[in-house]
């Protein structure tokens, strides 16, 4: 049964609309480790987490925006004339508005020397029942959602924020992993009544703050991503057990070891009804291929800097997507893209910079989510 | 055949236009762009069929409260709507000395009142929330986000 009352859907993206801004996650690399932590600190009954991103070229909406801003610039810092035709200091000089509208051009001018890359993140959450009556007894509006680790993404402009919603209709979006590439009218409307676009342009160097493996010794601590001995498949009557999670790839680790131990008195890690799909799935007209990562390696260390500056070419002109899901206390990681070879080209490029992989095909509407 | 005069005295029509253009100042094509949530347990019917998942449903949807709000808010603006100007006609008709200005002034005032009402129905069900001004550097947060306005019924 699905119950919306459990189920929020989200999106994330600058809490004061500043286009330019390119909020970062500090310390780097460390993002999504944190952020699994976060997951499993939460420990929601079901997230999924979208990065979709794609390369993009808004250089031109970039120049017309540094050029309206400049304008303003000269007209506030033109005196008025007053009735008896003396200067008089414009107000505007005064303004937030005009005191950053140079650090706001060096950003569009930052954005403009580099390759660009939308990135949308977005998701869906269903939280545990007790929690969930706090919250529909609270403002509709406020923000249910608390991931401090989205919310410490930042720059000196603007960061990052959560934007919740109860409309099903982000569902679709999420299995047809689609996100907003037309922001034109928040350029346009940037200097009126502004609002954050869906998505956020970044250089595409900034792409692997978001888009990394968990790396660095808190992989150590990141209880939900199992040894990969745990992702078996089972059919067992009418229930399925299906092997969700992205195991990491460490067998001689303490952590696997323990794990190990502890099987025989695990109980089953996921016990789903089966459902059936009323027809075949319908994704989008364009078929999105997904898929989960099974085992990852366990990295220790950081990347170094020339690994992790490698990441820039993470983005292609194809869409595609960094997915996690977090199901009954175990993550998986799941890429995708919109063209079958250019999926390839990316699990390559991935192995060529972590190490090896193990990869198994997923449909677009992941198992953990057939409620 | 109606007086222009009659129609802004007796109906909240012009008043509900004044509201719209002094809240959405900042944004008065609005109407063309609104943007608002659909999360009824009918939204969520349409959105499983359309992926094609079977699934069982609560009859009421964690909207179900905010729609019945809503009517309340329209009845009440209907109400007021009808009421208003008979309690007016009645009005100047007991008070005959009552100065030429203040006969037109006290309807045209009055209509206000349910044109509030209207337009706090229209931008709750369908306009959305109130535009931010120009030039500010802070918006307002918690807010109802944008991806909203992008989100399509199905292709």
């Amino acid at each position: 049964m699905i119950d919306p009352y459990h189920t929020l859907f989200f999106n994330v993206a600058l809490k004061n609309g500043h286009l330019m801004s390119r909020p970062r996650y500090e310390p780097e690399q460390e993002f999504i480790g944190n952020f699994i932590h976060e997951l499993e600190q939460r420990d929601p009954d079901f997230a999924w987490i979208q990065f979709i991103f794609q390369q993009v070229d808004y250089s031109r909406q970039l120049m017309m925006l540094k050029n309206e801003l400049l304008s303003f610039k000269k007209f506030a810092e033109t005196p008025e004339v007053n009735g008896k035709g003396e200067p008089r200091r414009r107000k505007e000089l005064d303004s937030e508005w005009y005191r950053t509208v140079e650090l706001r051009c060096k950003k569009i001018d930052e954005l403009m020397s580099s390759h660009q890359v939308l990135l949308g993140i977005q998701g869906m959450w269903v939280e545990k029942g007790e929690e969930v009556l706090q919250v529909i007894s609270g403002s509709l509006r406020g923000s249910p959602i608390e991931l401090s680790t989205f919310q410490s993404c930042r720059d000196e402009l603007d960061s990052l924020a959560i934007f919740t919603y109860r409309d099903p209709r982000v569902l679709l979006e999420l299995v047809r992993r689609r996100f907003v590439t037309d922001i034109n009218w928040y350029f346009r409307k940037y200097s009126g009544s502004r609002m954050e676009p869906p998505t956020l342009i970044l250089a595409a160097e900034d792409l692997g703050s978001y888009v990394h493996l968990p790396l660095g010794n808190i992989t150590e601590h990141l209880l939900s991503l199992l040894p990969s001995e745990f992702d078996e498949e089972e059919h067992n009557g009418k229930c399925t057990t299906f092997g969700v999670g992205s195991g990491l790839n460490y067998g001689d680790s303490t952590y696997a070891i323990r794990r190990k131990e502890d099987q025989s008195s695990m109980p089953d890690l996921l016990s789903l009804p089966v459902v059936e799909p009323l027809a075949e799935i319908k994704t989008s007209k364009r078929n999105f291929h997904i898929s989960r990562m099974k085992t990852i390696p366990q990295i220790h260390q950081k990347l170094d800097a020339e690994a992790f500056s490698r990441l820039k070419h993470l983005p292609s002109p194809y869409t595609r997507s960094f997915e996690l899901l977090y199901n009954r206390g175990r993550t998986s990681l799941l890429i995708g893209s919109a063209d079958d070879r250019d999926l390839e080209a990316y699990k390559r490029f991935l192995v060529s910079i972590y190490g090896g992989f193990e990869f198994v095909e997923e449909s677009a509407i992941p198992y953990s989510m057939r409620m | 055949m109606l007086e222009p005069i009659l129609i802004v005295m007796y109906s909240p029509v012009l008043q509900f236009f004044i509201i719209y253009l002094a809240t959405y100042k900042h944004e008065v094509d609005r109407f063309l762009r609104p943007f608002h949530e659909h999360a009824s347990i009918y939204d969520w019917r349409k959105v499983l069929k359309a992926l094609g998942v079977e699934a069982i449903l609560p009859e009421k949807g964690p909207e179900y409260d905010a729609a019945k709000k809503l009517i309340l808010i329209f009845g009440i603006t209907v109400i007021l709507c009808m009421t208003i100007p008979l309690a007016m006609v009645l009005v100047l008709q007991k008070i005959p000395s009552l100065p030429p200005l203040f006969r037109v002034a006290l309807p045209i005032l009055s209509q206000f009142i349910p044109a509030t009402y209207c337009f706090a129905f229209i931008s709750k069900w369908y306009l959305g929330p109130l535009p931010n001004p120009p030039k500010r550097m802070l918006l307002r947060y918690p807010r109802l986000g944008s991806r909203i306005r992008h989100l399509m019924e199905d292709d």
